[in-house]
């Protein structure tokens, strides 16, 4: 008898400590941010959000500030991202932490799913284009294929058609056009429809349109997730007016479809295990108490005061400390999505002569005009006159 | 009995197994360290596939000691006019990088060694030059005190090379692999003969975290 109060009073302390264990826990994400309140929420989360969410905040400055035109914010932001997505992470206290039983994805340094990661080169080279440094523009636009090379389903490594077009692009305005050829033959393998690139082109339209990606927890205690495009999808055309005439732009790069298509990860298989885990030992322990609970009111040598009372109040605090190891197992995936990104991605290219251009984007949803009015696009001509103009449709 | 004392154990072994979390609570905040110096030549810190500052400074280090070695830069009675700068330096590898890093350094540690046995011309600069000549065409600042020349240096030779990489990735095990190569070549201003070539190269494999994977 002596022994099971001593088991009873371990167990109490071990239950007291329970709270304790909720501090492995990581704080919760932090609110969405409107597209339109740009960069600086997440400049000041950089110093207060936790280290761990440091890339994305930095992603989202990155391509709030590029597309405010605010390319001294978005350099630094970018290239710090690019610097922690490259570095490798084997021997990380954080990415350990990851894997195991108490700790959610979450937990880990985000670093982003492969789009996300191409992403970031890409929106980087497009500022090496628009300091006409055109070969660390194309070097950062094959990093970001690379990024896509770690898609587990083979049919979609590597065929971010977008990284594709921009390496052939900034191969074509720095001169290279053996270069440009050759990748512009593997871009037609996953374009067939595309009509190249214009000897005299000297100027690239590029749009989004669209809503980033969501990621969404689905399966058991949300083990993995789903992706989903972003609503509302208001657009998914584009037209550029240069006064009367009209040009269409090629739909180059489907964002969702490129976070969709990767395959399963890794991870998922070792947050599946916790999954399992924590089904079992809660399952057990829901067991357990039934079982005390019925035997302690149905028979009084079971009860507290019985023969077999102690045994009774020990499977009971067995039932609570599995019960309780099972709510500490954290098998959720990674959720923390670039939120900033858009949906589809459209291209154009144009030979001005290096002269700028006033040029409008008018966009359209299954060729009918969504209501509001073009919006300019926004034309800067480099030191060799080259000419990057952009527009995103909100 | 025997039960008992079982039970009890797996209670102990399960409850360390919950205190295990709270006594390993994740650092959010990692500590801070004082900047420190390292030496150029050793290891990056940082891991991953890139170049690192121990290529740079090897990489530059060969050149220079091989250039020094090179009969017609060295033995002329002329010493010849070379320019060593990144424009015909072609990155065409998947690496971000900085070629200054690397032609400046071979330059500044060639015009040391070379002791006047080599003159070098820093055509990016020119625009500066233009400039100066100009004021001292129309008067606006004197001539100085080397004198005018017709026209600014031309060269006889230039540094040209390229950067390459190969990359593979493996998705099964995560790991990447990268080889680098980069050449480095002299080229005749006149007759466009390459006069001396050079190549540093190195391959680096790392393997990221599962979790990244």
């Amino acid at each position: 008898m002596f022994k099971i109060e001593r088991f009873v009073a371990g167990a109490a302390l071990t239950l007291a400590l329970a709270p304790a264990a909720q501090a492995a826990k990581a704080p919760p994400p932090l609110p969405p941010v409107p597209y339109e309140a740009g960069p600086e929420e997440f400049q000041q989360r950089l110093t207060s959000d936790v280290p761990v969410n440091r890339v994305l905040n930095q992603m989202e400055i990155g391509a709030r500030a590029f597309w405010r035109g605010d390319y001294v914010m978005a350099k630094p932001a970018l290239d710090d991202a690019i610097m922690r997505i490259d570095a490798v992470f084997a021997g990380s206290a954080n990415a350990a932490n990851a894997r195991k039983l108490w700790y959610d994805e979450g937990s880990k340094d985000f670093k982003g799913e492969p789009y996300e990661r191409a992403m970031a080169f890409l929106y980087r080279g497009l500022i090496y284009l628009h300091d006409a440094d055109y070969e660390n523009a194309r070097a950062a636009f094959r990093s970001g294929l690379l990024q896509d090379a770690f898609a587990e389903e083979g049919q979609n490594r590597s065929d971010f058609a977008l990284l594709l077009y921009l390496d052939a692009w900034a191969s074509h305005v720095n001169g290279d056009k053996d270069l440009r050829d050759e990748t512009l033959v593997q871009l037609k393998l996953l374009r067939p429809d595309f009509g190249g690139i214009g000897e005299k082109d000297d100027t690239l339209v590029l749009a989004e349109t669209g809503q980033a990606p969501r990621k969404l927890g689905d399966g058991l205690d949300h083990a993995f997730f789903v992706y989903r495009r972003g609503k509302p999808l208001l657009e998914n055309q584009v037209q550029v007016l240069n006064g009367a005439v009209v040009m269409r732009t090629v739909p180059m790069e489907d964002i969702y479809y490129q976070a969709s298509t990767r395959g399963g990860r890794e991870i998922d298989k070792i947050l599946a295990g916790k999954a399992q885990f924590k089904a079992t030992t809660g399952g057990v322990g829901s067991f357990l108490a039934d079982t005390s609970v019925n035997l302690a009111s149905n028979n009084s040598a079971f009860s507290a005061n019985g023969q077999y009372g102690g045994a009774v109040a020990a499977v009971g605090v067995m039932s609570g400390v599995l019960l309780m190891v099972s709510s500490s197992a954290k098998p959720q995936a990674d959720v923390r999505t670039w939120s900033s990104l858009p949906d589809t991605v459209h291209v154009l290219t144009l030979a001005t002569k290096g002269k700028p251009q006033a040029l409008t984007a008018h966009f359209l949803k299954a060729g009918v005009a969504v209501e509001g009015e073009d919006k300019p696009i926004t034309c800067n001509v480099d030191e060799n006159h080259k000419q990057l103009c952009l527009v995103r449709a909100h | 009995m025997y039960l008992k004392s079982t039970t009890a154990g797996l209670a102990v072994i399960l409850g360390l197994a919950c205190v295990q979390p709270a006594l390993a609570a994740p650092k959010l905040k990692p500590q801070p360290s004082d900047t420190v110096y390292r030496d150029t030549t050793s290891p990056d810190g940082v891991k991953g596939v890139g170049t690192e500052s121990q290529d740079i400074v090897s990489m530059s280090d060969a050149m220079v000691r091989d250039l020094l070695t090179v009969p017609e830069l060295m033995n002329k009675p002329t010493a010849p006019r070379i320019i060593v700068d990144p424009k015909f330096f072609r990155n065409e590898s998947t690496e971000i990088i900085d070629k200054a890093l690397i032609t400046d350094r071979i330059r500044v540690n060639l015009i040391r060694s070379a002791q006047g046995r080599m003159r070098f011309i820093g055509r990016e600069y020119a625009g500066a030059v233009e400039e100066e000549r100009a004021l001292k065409d129309v008067g606006k600042v004197d001539v100085g005190t080397t004198g005018r020349t017709r026209a600014q240096a031309g060269a006889d030779y230039r540094l040209v090379g390229r950067i390459g990489t190969r990359d593979a990735i493996d998705t099964r095990t995560g790991k990447t692999s990268r080889f680098s190569q980069y050449t480095f070549e002299l080229l005749d201003m006149e007759y466009g003969e390459i006069i001396w070539s050079n190549l540093y190269e190195f391959k680096k494999e790392a393997r990221d975290d599962v979790v990244y994977r």
